[in-house]
């Protein structure tokens, strides 16, 4: 599975949810979705814009997880 | 900010809202008048017998299917302009309700006026006429009932499109 690991890079960065979410022109509740890992699909330029603030790249914020291991347990 | 075709689309829907009440309104009245007509014509003695029954009873049925068709619709664009989502899967239900609906009225025609023909109230050298407009009953309303159930299938597709984009950031 894939995991949104936007909450470390936003400690990293010292922002709050609001300012960012201003900062990229996002919705508080749609950044929300994302941080909470509830989002199915992210938009390109939405990864964009995030990149671009937080100064990172796509896989200091996305991060792939095997998580067939952990179903069978 | 609300695009124009949005806000066009809105307006629409307003007044195909407000004809709809109009044609609500007159379909409740019909319903009213349809009932003291039907005393009268018992007191006169123009109703009588089986074929008589099956025309009262196949006019009622077909005005009370026309009304729910109405209701349906008004709850529709109800979703539309209120809810602001008209996606869901109450809208698949009603446009699925109202395709049924549609596929009844033919059979309720062709009953009554078999029945008609079976108890001699209609001659027999009228059928041919008969037949033209059955059939043009039957394909007029099979059509619109075709194009409501595929309305139906479409909103089911675009509903599921919908919950994947309502996830996408």
């Amino acid at each position: 599975m894939i995991i949104v690991n936007l909450d470390v890079m936003m400690a990293k960065r010292k922002i709050s949810l609001t300012e960012l979410a201003e900062r990229i022109d996002l919705t508080n509740a749609n950044l929300s979705i994302l941080k909470t890992n509830k989002a199915k699909a992210i938009r390109f330029s939405t990864l964009e814009a995030i990149c671009r603030e937080l100064q990172c790249q796509p896989g200091d914020i996305l991060e792939y997880r095997d998580d067939t291991n952990e179903e069978d347990s | 900010m609300r695009s124009t075709e949005s806000t066009e689309s809105t307006e629409s829907t307003k007044y195909l809202n407000v004809f709809l009440n109009l044609l609500m309104l007159i379909g409740i009245i019909g319903l009213f008048l349809f009932i003291p007509m039907i005393y009268s014509m018992i007191r006169t003695k123009e109703l009588e017998g089986v074929g008589s029954l099956l025309y009262v009873l196949s006019g009622f049925i077909s005005s009370i299917g026309s009304l729910a068709i109405i209701v349906m619709l008004k709850r529709v664009v109800r979703t539309i302009l209120f809810e602001r989502n008209p996606f869901v899967e109450g809208n698949i239900m009603r446009f699925k309700r109202m395709a049924y609906i549609f596929f009844a009225f033919p059979l309720v025609s062709t009953i009554y006026q078999l029945t008609l023909i079976a108890t001699g109230r209609r001659a027999l050298e009228a059928t041919g006429s008969l037949g033209a407009s059955l059939v043009s009953v039957f394909i007029s309303n099979i059509f619109i009932g075709c194009v409501v159930l595929v309305l139906a299938n479409v909103f089911r597709f675009a509903m599921e499109i919908k919950k994947d984009n309502d996830l996408t950031v």
